[in-house]
């Protein structure tokens, strides 16, 4: 559904780029060349949480080809320096979270499994990693902690001496006595205890960096996959590696996959810029899928109880949680607003609950560094609220859908305050709930579990209402650039991981100047090229470039109006633009944008973000499960749902976004986690064989029916979408799994419901008691 | 995530096998699919010094029906070719029905049948399937040929009776006129390997003729559950839920990612029971 806005949106416009990507025109990192480059491999930790001795790198050295072999001893007389987290929370008393230094390569001790020791450079890349392996690396272990209830234990072992008891913040948002009164006053008060497994990004393309060096220009150039150069090149310039920023062009080409941790910079990418000035060489650098596991950071790693108070007519008073955020290891380069901020923003989901409180300690474990991933703290609160809100159904013998429609945010209460201080923008959750249940055919459902029942199958039908609140830096100045050859080139600062931004951004300039889309180039990802730029992240890039290049397109019709005046000889107050053309009011004489880029030169527009990020998309979910009560096994038979994203730019990569958010969603909620070994503190997940990704056959044909307002807080009515779908997904699964257990005494459930899990709670509730 | 150094040599006959083992050592591994034994070197779960790979050598090769009536599979045969083979569908249509459960396409393109016998992954498919079938393993070494009974060739937890110096030729099948048999494993996802798995032989006749089921993934082999078969045998109404409560004698699992021996047991009693509808309804549809 297109607003008018813009007209001219809305096109299943098919992905520009797929042609290119489809038959191997990508150029991904490791699709450069780099004639001569040398290549780096990292030695790791293999030790959860060990004291340094000395290191002996005399035999690496030695071996055939390698060029040098690094260890904290040169990184820290390099001065390389602390990889900073970019934003930052207080604890009640206004205190900072601690944040302890995180560099490259640790000196003292390593506090993870996969943590970067050394790095070895040479010739070939089988040279490297024999040489690593001659590393002699002293450890003296120490006893680790994972969880992050372990961590947060009296006596737990201490990560950091500078965070007693883990604690890196005692965060807190939302007023307790408004919430502790409601509760005192509730009819009824439903609780959970949720634990949410740890999650690995899994893109398809794994981390890589490669450093050249350009010795006229005493200038490096680092390419990386990224989800935006100029956070990279900040980071890495101004507080790692301490070097004026025209010595690091950061270059970023085609990315497969990003979901937030292809954002912060990591150690290799700054250990192989730093080879690179040091050595006046090219060096260059591939992640393996083992080190992926190891070394990138994880996310949703996260315990709560939570509760909800409710009054006697079952509308919703109040809500509170207390929860422990494991951040691993460091603070990661955003994860200080990710479970905090995360979940303040979605805690009271769908709902006027007039009341909110969110108790979180945040704790540092012997873990990879935790950071945003597609839906950043928002899914794995989602799945305990909507859990939650099942749970107080049946508690009180209410339909779980009425409940829902109960407690929903009226449609004409927009603007709406929540409790936790947040304003949503616009939507009709009413009506989302109508096409959410028309979509999943909640009608039928009776029918189809009959026919599960009768094959002996158990069948649940799962609801969950979800949103996002889309977030990310609106630091855009998009520059469109209309070529004497009949081209526009248009670049921008935000990064494309593979969604598509190449397709919907020429769109909007197709739209705003009357242009076909194939005469338009997006250019992103080069710190040489663009001015600044915010990056990819918190699902917002269609509202930050989007509305910017038409703000840019607009400076480009004014710029070019005058020109156009003088080549038709008439006066510019006579001319109107329409249709990729100026046109002398009152006659067909016109002259077209590209003719006037040829015949008096390249036009450009420049303009910069000025609308506001933030937007809420909303959703509510269905899903249908089939469950085999002999194994205990899942499968999702049916998933929907009615989604609110204002203004659609494009129907296909709105659906593209969808499925893949939803089956992100469902990878969580059935198989995938990233265990530690309690004891050990090593990965249990360290491979594909070993971490369960769905496939395809784990997936439904995914169904959504858009109901959409369009959002009041930019120009083109647009609302973020990337993670929507991935918020409310585990939950509408979780739910669906309860629905089917729950008559059979199943009572809760905790994340990925594998059939051992599943099989053991019948079990359980089977046996009597 | 490398291999440790290694030597390569190939093998261009069975001599040159013989040869090249002989020079090489007692670590050194024959490669044939590579699918089992690369990723333990990348894995560094071995060290074999030298790989001997035997993928030229044709006397490991080809399927073909030999003097008693028997179906020889050669060792090199992918499971792939066992698949989509014309002959394997007709006399052994089970080993065809295996190879749908195994892996996925790029995997079953190079792994061997020889490859997965020899590796003996308690939780693989074809190994269970040639202890149900009661096939006999061809192994060859320098003295000549010697011929095992499957399940006497798999003795344990990735072990088999074969000498160091000994090679798996090929697996022959016996014929087995009117006997039917079915394959049914429960995996978390298509191609995974079993969390458990069944292989149920039985006939001429009715499912309750001499029926041999033999489970995998729930042991360190594959494992012909002798009590239940004896319970099946009887026949009648109970005979089922007797089998599935003799395997509680028949099954000691091992707890895996998947889960504990309580939940390995369920797993097999619902196997068994699929198992042995599937044969009846299969009968019921001729
Ligand atoms: C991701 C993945 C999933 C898999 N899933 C399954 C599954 O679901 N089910 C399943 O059954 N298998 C599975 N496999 C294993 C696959 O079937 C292997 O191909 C097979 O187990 C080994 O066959 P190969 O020819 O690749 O043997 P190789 O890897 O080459 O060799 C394995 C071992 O057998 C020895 N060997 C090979 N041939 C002979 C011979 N003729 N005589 C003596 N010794 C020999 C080798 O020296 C080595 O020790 C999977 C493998 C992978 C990588």
């Amino acid at each position: 559904m297109a607003y008018d806005v813009l007209p001219g949106l809305g096109q299943p416009v098919r992905r520009l780029e797929d042609p290119r990507l489809l038959t191997g025109g990508g150029r991904f990192t490791d699709d450069v060349a780099a004639p001569g480059a040398l290549h780096a491999v990292f030695v790791r930790s293999p030790h959860a949480h060990a004291t340094l001795l000395p290191a002996d790198t005399t035999d690496a050295r030695a071996m055939p080809g390698v060029v040098a072999v690094y260890t904290a001893v040169d990184t820290v007389a390099a001065g390389l320096g602390h990889n900073p987290a970019v934003v930052e929370i207080k604890d009640a008393s206004g205190r900072r979270h601690i944040e302890p230094p995180r560099l490259p390569m640790a000196p003292d001790k390593v506090r993870h499994v996969g943590e970067v020791v050394a790095m070895v450079v040479a010739d070939t890349l089988e040279r490297a990693k024999d040489a690593a392996e001659l590393v002699e690396i002293g450890y003296e272990p120490l006893p680790a902690v994972v969880t992050g209830d372990d961590a947060a234990a009296s006596g737990a072992p201490r990560v950091h001496a500078a965070a007693p008891g883990n604690v890196l913040c005692d965060w807190e948002r939302g007023d307790r006595a408004a919430v502790d009164a409601a509760f005192a006053r509730a009819a009824h008060v439903s609780r959970v205890r949720f634990r949410s497994p740890r999650i690995l990004a899994s893109y398809l393309e794994t981390r890589s960096a490669l450093a050249t060096w350009d010795a006229a220009k005493d200038q490096v150039t680092l390419t990386t996959p990224s989800q935006g150069v100029h956070v990279l090149q900040r980071l890495l310039c101004d507080n790692i590696l301490h070097v004026p920023r025209e010595r690091l062009r950061v270059v970023t080409h085609d990315v497969g996959g990003g979901f937030g941790p292809r954002l912060p910079p990591y150690a290799e990418q700054s250990l192989v810029v730093w080879a690179a000035l040091t050595l006046k060489r090219a060096v260059r650098w591939s992640q393996d899928r083992t080190e992926h596991h190891l070394a990138d950071t994880h996310a949703r790693d996260l315990i709560a109880e939570a509760s909800l108070a409710l009054d006697a007519d079952g509308r919703f008073l109040a809500i509170k949680v207390d929860s422990i955020a494991n951040f691993g290891a460091f603070v990661s380069t955003v994860n200080p607003t990710i479970p905090t901020g995360g979940m303040a923003k979605v805690l009271t989901s769908l709902y006027d609950i007039p009341a909110a409180h969110i108790a979180m300690r945040c704790v540092f474990s012997n873990t990879a560094p935790v950071d945003a991933f597609r839906g950043a703290g928002k899914p794995e609160t989602l799945v305990f609220v909507e859990h939650l809100v099942d749970k107080a159904a049946r508690e009180t013998g209410r339909d779980p859908i009425a409940l829902r429609r109960l407690n929903f945010v009226r449609a004409d209460a927009f603007p709406y305050r929540t409790a936790l201080g947040y304003r949503y923008d616009s939507g009709d959750f009413a009506r989302l709930m109508d096409e959410a249940l028309r979509v999943g055919d909640h009608s039928g459902f009776a029918t189809r579990r009959a026919a599960s029942i009768a094959r002996g199958r158990l069948r649940g039908f799962g609801v969950a209402g979800h949103l996002h609140g889309s977030g990310g830096w609106g630091d855009e100045t998009s520059i469109v650039t209309v070529g004497a050859d009949g081209t526009i080139e248009a670049r921008t600062g935000t990064q494309s991981q593979g969604q598509g931004h190449a397709t919907v951004y020429a769109q909007v300039l197709a739209a705003s100047l009357g242009v076909p889309v194939e005469r338009i180039r997006i250019v992103q990802g080069d710190s040489d090229r663009i001015p600044r730029g915010g990056g990819t992240g918190g699902s917002s890039s269609m509202i930050i470039s989007g509305t910017t290049m038409k703000r840019a397109a607009d400076v480009v019709i004014a710029a070019a109006k005058d020109r156009a005046a003088d080549l038709l000889e008439a006066a510019a107050a006579d001319l109107v633009y329409d249709d990729g053309a100026f046109t002398i009011v009152g006659t067909d004489r016109r002259i077209g944008l590209f003719e006037i880029a040829a015949r008096a030169g390249a036009i450009e527009g420049r303009a910069d973000f000025a609308d506001t990020v933030e937007t809420w998309p909303t959703g509510v979910a269905t899903c249908e499960v089939e469950i085999d009560p002999e194994t205990g096994s899942v499968a999702v038979a049916r998933f929907d749902a009615a989604v609110d994203v204002g203004t659609v730019v494009n129907p296909l990569l709105l659906a593209g976004q969808l499925h893949g958010g939803y089956a992100t969603g469902l990878g969580q909620a059935l198989m995938e986690s990233a265990v530690y070994d309690r004891e050990s503190g090593q990965l249990l997940a360290a491979t594909l064989m070993d971490y369960a990704l769905p496939r395809a056959d784990d997936t439904p044909l995914f169904g959504h029916a858009i109901a959409s307002t369009p959002s009041p807080n930019n120009a083109l009515g647009i609302k973020g979408v990337g993670e929507l779908p991935t918020n409310g997904a585990a939950a509408a699964i979780l739910n669906a799994v309860m629905d089917a257990l729950a008559p059979l005494g199943v009572v809760d459930l905790q994340l990925p419901l594998t059939p051992h899990r599943v099989w053991q709670a019948l079990q359980a509730a089977r046996r009597p008691s | 995530m490398k291999s440790p150094p290694l030597g390569y040599v190939r093998a261009m006959d069975m001599p040159d096998v013989f040869r090249l083992r002989a020079n090489a050592g007692p670590d050194a591994r024959v490669l044939a699919g590579g699918q089992s034994l690369l990723p333990t070197l990348a894995f560094r779960l071995s060290d074999p010094g030298t790989l001997i790979d035997i993928t030229r050598v044709d006397a490991l090769r080809g399927i073909r029906l030999v003097a008693d009536g028997a179906l020889r599979v050669g060792a090199l045969t992918t499971h792939a070719e066992l698949g989509r083979d014309a002959l394997v569908r007709v006399r052994v249509p089970v080993l065809a029905d295996a190879v749908g459960l195994i892996a996925h396409p790029a995997i079953r393109n190079r792994g061997t049948i020889g490859g997965s016998l020899a590796y003996a992954d308690p939780a693989a498919e074809l190994p269970a399937v040639c202890v149900a079938l009661d096939a006999v393993v061809i192994a060859v070494g320098p003295a000549g040929e010697r011929r095992i009974a499957a399940r006497d060739f798999l003795t344990g937890l990735f072990t088999t009776a074969l000498a160091g110096d000994e090679l798996i030729a090929a697996v022959e099948f016996r014929p087995m006129p009117g006997r039917r048999t079915v394959i049914h494993e429960l995996a978390r996802r298509s191609g995974d390997y079993a969390m458990a798995g069944i292989v149920l032989a039985a006939g001429p006749g009715t499912p309750t003729h001499d029926p041999r089921p033999v489970f995998f993934g729930v042991g360190d082999r594959p494992i012909l559950a002798t009590r239940a078969a004896a319970c099946l045998a009887v026949g009648g109404a109970a005979a089922l839920a007797a089998a599935q409560a003799a395997l509680d004698g028949d099954l000691d699992p091992p707890s895996d990612q998947h889960g504990g021996p309580a939940f390995k047991r369920q797993l097999a009693r619902v196997l068994l029971a699929r198992a042995v509808n599937s044969l009846i309804d299969a009968r019921d549809a001729r």
